[in-house]
């Protein structure tokens, strides 16, 4: 070097030197902290209007070359508003900060090389009126905003930030919202511009709590620790590394519509690798939670809890495609929600899976999905893509493993399992497999096809009911779509071996079914959630039912359909079911055993649950067949045979269309109408019947012991024990006539036996009309006579029923109508001494014990009989009298008999009865007592007699049951002048007036009937 | 019964054969006049009961008609007020005439009726059956 360069350079050197010198000099004279702090302080008083305070303010330049630092200690700034928790604003133990000046100086770069921070609080606050405690600077309102804060910003970087122990609040009374932390420590070894906001650096952040809340939203972190972690961004990639994140506790509430509410204790973050490079990005690390509780609602509408968390889940991505193989393992997960109860119950949950999705993020796919809950393993492969935003298309297949039913009852919530208590089940599970294509549009859920498959073995169950059941298999089928317009979901089940049993102390319960087939069809429209309509299909090859060892039924190829179809009427339910088997067989004790051949029923109904009456809530239509029935009833001495029986009824009526019942000698085939049986139900109306009855024979004996007892029920015979009869109440009960309802019978019977008698083409109606049975214009034949009945029979109360008849016997032999009606004998005794034809007209009515015994009180009744040509004595006593009473041309015959009788309070009464015979004429009248000893007191005037020109008057007394001792007194001729007219007196006219009535009238009611017939 | 026959028809050829005539004269009749008639009308009305029995007898009121009403029921049987013999009934210089309801009909004179009606106070009725029997009752209501 030349020396005059030299020297120039020690020149300028030492010049420097000196103006380095001079500006340190110059600085530790005018900047040091004793002036310097005093000059702040008077700035602050003129530009803070609270009151501030500062321990001193350093200045320095030699030790923090070639940088300038400013050291700030013990500042506070005070100022005190109502209602703030702290008259304290900002509290600063210590601030220190080092700005590189040469980069400055040339590049204009505000570069803080380092940002040190000690012991500082700040407490700020915002009242009710906006007003901040923090509003602190007393600005001049002519001085213009100030806009080069931003460019400040620009120009300004940050490195090696160290905040010691800070604690900060801020409280906004105006907007009902407070924040805070508190002991954070935080070391930032940092390169950030905050322009871009891009850099990066290294982090140790402690925070002892941190903490916001709103007026619908809090969240609380404690003891947050993150160390030695590095951030970088440099605008267009990123990185994150987190070797080790720890949260002591975290609670969370979110509030809106729903409320959400988590709670997370111990959550650990180890190796949390996350890389954001050319826009793909990279994840690699665990996370572990001690455990967590996250509640949904307000009320619990959700809940969800776990003892411990952990989560590997390493993404990895191409251009095209993103990928995870994700482990995760969740200890004790607890799942509530508030409408179902708890679902999940501290269960072990863990899964594995390799899912990827494609960059656009519209393509999942998760494949080698193995799942474990508790003992149970669900393996699987989902698909969904959203591509198309108005569709989310998904397509799954899983497999659930082969199991036991004990395993997945031990999976139950105890909250259900309390349901099953003292309920004992097991059965082997085959792996079960579910596969399905779906979509998911605006307009709801489309499921393209599915399947699954199942079976079910050796299924013991058992209850403390002491109900038991079993069976051997169950294969289960379900596929979509099917039928005919692939719209419906079809279930196909096998089952065999099923018996079911409940047996205890009083009964015994039992029934088997070796193997039964059910096919059930389901439209589609099900998955929309709109009612559901089925059809159904079973099979039951052989059913067999008992209880009690007393009642047994058994059936054959029960077969039938069933189509319910739940929206197929405005929120009614139709049911569409067809019904049959080949044969039925059953038997209740020893009271009644029967068969059947083919057992059809259809039925057709409406379920409406808005109805309180059960057919109203049906409507229901059917249609029933039985073949081949053949019944024993207990106490019926003869078969019960329904050869056929065809019926169909609705809610309104039932239509018998035939049904043929033979009963011991009776066959009565039956057709008709039974109406207003819903209005019946209801109360409202008679039960309606209008019906027709054939048959070629029918024995009354029979069936009238068939039915006593009929109609009687436990209130009356309560009734019954209360009365204080005289009759034996333990007979039988006897047939009671059904109250409200209204039946005719149209009768047309070729043969009716009766008492050893039989009658033929016994037509007419019979009818039932609320509590009145009525036999009206029955017209039929026997060899004896012809014969027309009308009779009635009520039962109003068990020990007093009441029967009326009114029956005429047309052109029959006496001996025959006392056979026929052997009471005649004992209320006119006299007319089985005559022989030949009459006419026999009888009405009456009483009232009957219960064993259909008369009660004679209330016997009433009115006969007349008429006859001519009558003989009235054997032949030879005939000739013996003829010898000296008669011509030699009488014969043994009397021209007319008219007797008119009338019976009531137990005593009959003759009225005068006149016997003509040859040339005598004699009157014959009298009453007698029909009960007990029957006391009897008869006169016989005799009004014409040849041999003595005169009358004569016999009175004949005793009683019928002594004839020995019967008193004959000649007497008084009562009724010489009962057919003179001139001399007669008013009590023979009146006797004649009796007489008249009682033969008129009755004689009226076989003309009204024959005119009738016509 | 044909033995009684037999002997009824002996008896009555007997007494022809006598040649007696017996038939000189018939009983005499009691008739009642028209006003212990409208007497007996009212007093009867009521319920009354046959003296050593359970029978029951309930007259009903005239009204405007030639007949009344009534029932009778015999307790003894288990027939109650309501179950019984509902009559029509009169009463004529002859008596108390009484005529029972066949199914709708009043057919049925009572066997031993017209009543010859002896007395009626407000408490008791004495009255002989056609027959000859003398029979009261009391009245219960």
């Amino acid at each position: 070097m030349r020396r005059p360069v030299k020297i120039t350079l020690i020149s300028l050197c030492s010049l420097l030197a000196v103006l380095v010198i001079a500006v340190v000099a110059v600085s530790q004279i005018v900047f040091n902290k004793d002036r310097l702090t005093p000059l702040v302080k008077q700035y602050a008083a003129e530009y803070v209007t609270c009151e501030t305070q500062i321990g001193d303010i350093e200045l320095t330049f030699f030790s923090s070359f070639p940088n300038v630092a400013i050291c700030i200690n013990d500042v506070a700034i005070v100022n005190p508003m109502d209602d703030a928790p702290n008259d304290t604003v900002l509290l600063i133990k210590r601030l220190f900060a080092k700005v590189d000046v040469m980069d400055y100086l040339k590049n204009d770069q505000i570069t803080i090389t380092g940002f040190t921070l000690e012991e500082s609080q700040a407490n700020l606050f915002v009242n009710a009126d906006s007003v901040a405690n923090y509003d602190i600077v007393a600005l001049d309102d002519t001085e213009e905003t100030d806009t080069t804060s931003t460019s400040v910003l620009d120009k300004m970087s940050l490195h090696n930030i160290e905040i010691q122990n800070l604690s900060a609040s801020f409280v906004d009374l105006t907007n009902q919202m407070e924040a805070r932390c508190r002991g954070v420590n935080l070391s930032l070894d940092t390169d950030a511009s905050l322009q871009m906001l891009t850099g990066g650096g290294d982090i140790d952040l402690e925070a002892g709590e941190v903490y916001y809340s709103d007026t619908l939203n809090y969240a609380s972190i404690i003891n947050l620790k993150l160390k030695k972690s590095r951030l970088f961004y440099d605008g267009k990639d990123a990185s994150v590394n987190v070797p080790q994140l720890s949260i002591e506790s975290q609670e969370y509430l979110l509030s809106g519509d729903l409320s959400l509410l988590a709670k997370i204790w111990g959550m650990e973050l180890e190796n949390i690798d996350l890389q954001w490079k050319d826009g793909h990005p990279f994840l690699e690390g665990t996370t572990v939670l001690d455990s967590s509780e996250v509640t949904l609602g307000d009320e619990d509408l959700m809940y969800i809890s776990t003892k411990r968390v952990d989560v590997d889940m390493p993404v990895t991505s191409t251009p095209e495609l993103w990928t995870t193989h994700a482990k995760t393992a969740i200890q004790a997960l607890s799942f509530a929600m508030d409408s179902e109860g708890t679902l999940a119950d501290h269960l072990d949950v863990a899964t594995e899976f390799t899912a990827s999705t494609d960059s656009a993020f519209t393509d999942f796919v998760v494949k080698d999905m193995k799942t474990t809950v508790g003992s149970q393993r669900l393996e699987g492969y989902a698909h969904v893509n959203i591509a198309d935003t108005t569709v989310t298309k998904a397509d799954v297949d899983m497999t659930l493993g082969s199991t036991t039913l004990k395993d997945v009852l031990a999976l139950v919530p105890e909250s259900y399992s309390s349901a099953l208590k003292g309920i004992l089940m097991d059965a082997r599970l085959e792996s079960t497999q579910v596969k399905a294509d779906c979509e998911v549009r605006e307009s709801g859920f489309a499921l393209k096809n599915a399947k699954l498959k199942t079976a079910v073995h050796s299924l013991d169950y058992s209850d403390d009911t002491n109900l038991s059941a079993s069976f051997d298999d169950l294969t289960l089928g379900i596929a979509y779509p099917a039928g005919t317009r692939g719209n419906q979901i079809e279930i196909n089940s096998v089952l065999s071996g099923l018996k079911v049993e409940q047996a205890d102390d009083t009964s015994h319960l039992e029934a088997s079914i070796p193997q039964t087939t059910v096919q059930t069809l389901v439209r589609d429209d099900v998955i929309d959630g709109k009612d559901p309509r089925l059809a159904l299909k079973f099979d039951v090859e052989h059913l067999d039912a008992r209880m009690d060892d007393t009642i047994q039924v058994q059936t054959e190829n029960l077969k039938g359909s069933a189509d319910v179809d739940m929206r197929s009427i405005k929120n009614c339910i139709k049911i569409d079911t067809k019904t049959h088997l080949s044969a039925l067989t059953a038997q209740v004790g020893n009271s009644m055993n029967g068969s059947t051949g083919a057992v059809g029923l259809n039925l057709l109904a409406v379920y409406d649950e808005k109805q309180q009456d059960v057919l109203d809530m049906l409507s229901p239509e059917a249609t029933f067949t039985l073949n081949d029935g053949k019944f024993q009833v207990e106490g019926v001495p003869y078969d019960i045979l329904l050869p056929e029986v065809q019926a169909s009824f609705n809610k309104n009526q039932a239509t018998l269309s035939r049904c043929q019942l033979n009963i011991g000698n009776s066959d009565l085939g039956l057709k008709g109408v039974v109406s207003n049986i819903n209005d019946y139900l209801k109360e409202k109306a008679l039960l309606k019947g209008e019906l027709d009855l054939t048959s070629n024979c029918v024995d009354a004996d029979q069936l009238m012991d068939l039915v006593s007892g009929f109609g009687s029920d436990s209130t009356e015979v309560e009734e019954a024990s209360m009365e204080p009869i005289t009759a034996d109440t333990t007979v039988a009960d006897p047939f009671m006539v059904p109250k409200d309802v209204n039946f005719v019978v149209n009768t047309n019977v070729k043969t009716v036996t009766f008492n050893e008698n039989s009658f033929n083409d016994v037509k007419g109606l019979l009818t039932c009309d609320d509590g009145i049975l009525v036999l009206e214009q029955m017209g039929f034949t026997s060899k004896a006579a012809d014969m027309q009945l009308t009779a009635l029979y009520k039962s109003p109360r068990r020990n007093n029923l009441f029967v009326g008849w009114n029956f005429h016997l047309l052109n029959i032999d006496i001996a025959e109508m006392i056979r026929l009606v052997p009471e005649i004998d004992t209320i006119v005794p006299m007319l089985s001494s005559f022989q030949g034809k009459a006419e026999f007209h009888l009405a009456g009515e009483s009232n009957l014990f219960a064993d259909y015994s008369p009660k004679m009180s209330t016997l009433k009744a009115v006969a007349a009989i008429e006859g001519k040509d009558l003989t009235i004595l054997d032949s030879e006593t005939f000739e013996t009298i003829k010898k000296y009473l008669f011509k030699e041309s009488t014969t043994n015959k009397i021209d007319t008999l008219s007797v008119e009788l009338a019976i009531a309070r137990k005593k009959m009464t003759l009225y005068p009865m006149l016997v003509g015979w040859d040339k005598y004429e004699a009157i014959i009248a009298g009453n007698h007592t029909i009960v007990d000893a029957m006391p009897f007191n008869y006169n016989i005037s005799i009004t014409k007699c040849p041999l003595v020109g005169g009358h004569l008057g016999l009175d004949i007394k005793g009683n019928l049951d002594d004839v020995d001792n019967i008193s004959f007194k000649l007497g008084s001729c009562k009724y010489a002048n009962l057919y003179r007219p001139e001399k007669r007196n008013v009590t023979q006219s009146q006797t004649l007036e009796l007489k008249n009535l009682i033969s008129t009238s009755l004689k009226r009611m076989v003309k009204t009937e024959e005119k009738t017939e016509e | 019964m044909k033995k009684i026959y037999y002997l009824l028809v002996c008896l009555m050829v007997a007494c022809t054969l006598t040649t007696f005539n017996s038939c000189s004269s018939e009983e005499e009749e009691e008739l009642i006049d028209e006003t212990t008639i409208n007497k007996y009308k009212t007093a009867i009305v009521g319920t009354w009961l046959r003296d050593g029995s359970k029978e029951y007898w309930r007259f009903d009121a005239m009204g405007s008609g030639s007949v009344a009403y009534g029932e009778n029921w015999d307790a003894d049987e288990d027939v109650h007020e309501g179950e019984g013999n509902q009559f029509q009934w009169y009463i004529n210089s002859n008596g108390l005439m009484v005529i029972y309801k066949i199914g709708d009909a009043y057919e049925d004179p009572d066997p031993e009726a017209p009543f010859t009606i002896k007395s009626i106070t407000s408490t008791k009725i004495n009255w002989v059956t056609s027959d000859g029997y003398q029979q009261s009752l009391t009245k219960v209501k």
